[in-house]
């Protein structure tokens, strides 16, 4: 090793790659044909990018450094492959030269993990019937086709204490000048976990989720052709949970039919029970715990300002009203049949 | 590896700050948003700091000229954040990150509420505190090389940078192109006849304005500031006065009350719209590659564009 022959340079959190780079690691590491042209979509928990080749488009993630553990990815990644081997038209992983699945880069802040995936062709879905349908038959043919799928890595799943326990434990710093939030926080997830550990269990099917399942997520090429991709929240989870990303936007867009047309498609490959579909509440209050604790997770990358007073004060909002609503007789705790489709 | 841009650690951060300023010992330093700089909060014991870390982009002389400014504005009296020195004597530090050089500069923390746009009488303090930047700043004296947004920096360099965003949607090109050049000559023509010329702080708008606790309008936000035409700090006020009323008429009086505005100053605000929107696209273009493309994307353009026909309509409806 050289001393001396490499300015110092700061230390650093986290960096992004020039696309220039990143065209070159993968025309030195992948057969891609000759790319044409690199750019940087997307800054985020990954970085992304889009390469035009020769032959075809493809997507470059670069992983964060820390972000996940070599193997979190491996399990993503055979997941990838399970599904498309499962005839499920997903963005997946290309082998490199050498046959691995991830490239390891060394970023001024540590190892990152680099990945190739084929191109999701077609725009982002829309928030009408006609895509929600195929989109619900997508997601089940998702869940379907995991039934059986086992990987030899671990990855980290969507338990209670990766919902409730380890989001509150990382909030507890930013409301630190806020006593009376934090004491409700502490009681809500206390609830909230009470109610789980009651209500899911047995009863709730677990197996892989994508975790991010909207319409960011799924691109439509034509007629019909959904494309499914990013599965960088993918682990195992209870099914419905799966379900809470498209509730929400179905819910906000506020378009008749989006939802019904989604659990219609949806229960054409997957019976989904009405009591289940009630207890969606439950799932979406749980979302919004761990989406908590992934803001404070991230804050050193994001910065603290994404939980800013008002943020604090609109999520704590959300969760005294879900708790006046529906902590204490909520409609999962007997055979209603109410779909629930608000966020 | 090449990077474009990286977050530096904000614990590295707090050990420089506590060799290089006489603060007291920090205790706690975390990163608060990412910017057009990144800006960090950092405690000691007793007191709350701002430190802001300047993009590589942003050159030492750069960072110097703003900082200058606002160590001038501040001594004028003017209720504007000026650097802490180091032990030094230096009013930044250069810090060798991995994408180029960024300079950090440290700030005390602001007490502060925000600024009410529908609180007609924070508009009036906004004219105020603005007359009173153009003039504080016509009495600085630095030999500090500053950005000069002149015909080339406003609009012929923006627009070569944005051309090529269009390549494939040739109409739009020669919508844009078209623009460009109208107020290219409009401004041209106005210049020759004669508009106030000065520092401007460069993205004057509600965002840029706090209120202190003893009630007064402060400003923040300066990494865009230059030697400009002054319509240009108007343009953004008199943008939002088209769609509220009283919103330019409580600015204008508590500009003019400071300093003259001139008749032709106020009527080529508006020309400046298109050009501040025009010079923000071209930043997002000159940093797609630490940015990303989401901000050029085909719908960002389109957005862009509908914004830019609006401004060209209220263009053509004046002489």
């Amino acid at each position: 090793m050289m001393r001396g022959a490499e300015a110092i340079v700061f230390p650093v959190v986290a960096s992004i790659v020039h696309p220039d780079a990143v065209a070159a690691l993968v025309r030195r590491a992948y057969d891609v044909g000759t790319v044409t042209d690199c750019r940087l979509v997307e800054r985020g928990l990954n970085d992304t990018y889009v390469l035009t080749t020769s032959t075809a488009k493809y997507v470059a993630r670069l992983y964060r450094a820390g972000w996940r553990s070599q193997a979190d990815i491996a399990y993503e990644l055979e997941l990838l492959l399970h599904l498309a081997a499962n005839q499920i038209s997903v963005s997946a992983p290309i082998a490199a030269h050498d046959g691995m699945l991830t490239l390891a880069v060394a970023a001024p802040e540590g190892v990152r993990e680099l990945a190739l995936f084929t191109y999701a062709a077609g725009t982002p879905l829309r928030w009408m019937p006609e895509h929600a349908y195929p989109a619900g038959r997508l997601l089940s043919a998702i869940h379907e086709a995991t039934q059986n799928f086992r990987s030899r890595h671990a990855r980290s799943s969507y338990d209670l204490e990766n919902l409730v326990d380890i989001p509150l434990i990382s909030m507890e710093r930013f409301l630190d000048d806020r006593p009376a939030d934090l004491a409700f926080l502490r009681q809500f997830c206390a609830t909230l976990r009470a109610i789980a550990d009651e209500t899911l269990g047995d009863a709730f099917e677990w197996g892989p989720c994508h975790g991010d399942f909207g319409a960011n997520n799924v691109h439509v090429c034509g007629r019909g052709v959904l494309t499914v991709f990013d599965f960088d929240f993918c682990g195992p989870g209870w099914r419905m949970f799966d379900l809470v990303i498209f509730s929400w936007g179905a819910a906000s867009r506020n378009h008749r039919g989006v939802w019904e047309s989604f659990l219609k498609g949806y229960s054409e490959i997957r019976p989904i029970r009405d009591s289940h579909v009630a207890a969606l509440p439950l799932f979406q209050a749980l979302r919004h715990l761990w989406g908590l604790g992934l803001r404070a997770r991230n804050a050193t990358q994001q910065g603290s300002a994404s939980l800013s007073p008002a943020y604090l004060d609109y999520r704590i909002a959300w969760f005294k009203a879900w708790e006046a609503q529906q902590g204490r007789t909520g409609p999962w705790s007997d055979a209603t049949t109410t779909v629930q489709s608000g966020c | 590896m090449d990077v474009t841009y990286s977050i530096l650690s904000a614990h590295a951060l707090e050990a420089e700050v506590r060799e290089a300023y006489d603060i007291g010992s920090p205790v706690e330093c975390h990163l608060l948003r990412r910017g057009s700089s990144d800006t960090y909060c950092l405690a000691t014991r007793t007191n709350r700091f701002i430190l802001r870390l300047y993009r590589a982009s942003h050159s030492a002389l750069a960072v110097s000229f703003e900082l200058d400014l606002r160590s001038h504005l501040a001594a004028a009296g003017v209720a504007v954040s000026a650097p802490i020195r180091a032990k030094n004597g230096l009013i930044a530090l250069s810090l060798p990150a991995p994408e180029g050089v960024r300079q950090l500069a440290l700030f005390p923390y602001p007490v502060r509420e925000p600024f009410n746009s529908s609180d007609l009488t924070h508009w009036r303090s906004a004219g105020q505190l603005l007359a009173r930047v153009h003039t504080v700043a016509d009495t600085m004296v630095s030999s500090t090389p500053r950005a000069r947004l002149d015909l080339v920096a406003s609009i012929d360099s923006p627009l070569s940078a944005v051309l090529p965003l269009f390549a494939e949607r040739p109409a739009d090109a020669a919508l844009v192109e078209t623009m460009g050049a109208e107020l290219r000559s409009r401004l041209e023509k106005m210049a020759r006849e004669g508009l106030d010329w000065g520092v401007c702080h460069g993205s004057f708008e509600p965002r840029a304005m706090h209120i202190t606790p003893d009630g007064h309008m402060a400003l923040d936000d300066f990494e865009g500031c230059a030697e400009a035409w002054r319509p240009w700090d108007l343009s953004g006020v008199q943008w939002a006065g088209r769609r509220t009323s009283g919103i330019w008429e409580n600015f204008a009086e508590g500009y003019a009350a400071i300093r003259r505005l001139g008749p032709r100053d106020c009527e080529a605000a508006t020309m400046f719209v298109p050009i501040r929107h025009l010079s923000t696209l071209a930043s997002f273009a000159n940093q797609v590659d630490s940015w990303g493309i989401r901000h050029v994307s085909s719908r960002a353009l389109d957005r862009w564009l509908l914004f830019l026909r609006d401004c060209h309509v209220v263009l053509d409806g004046q002489p």
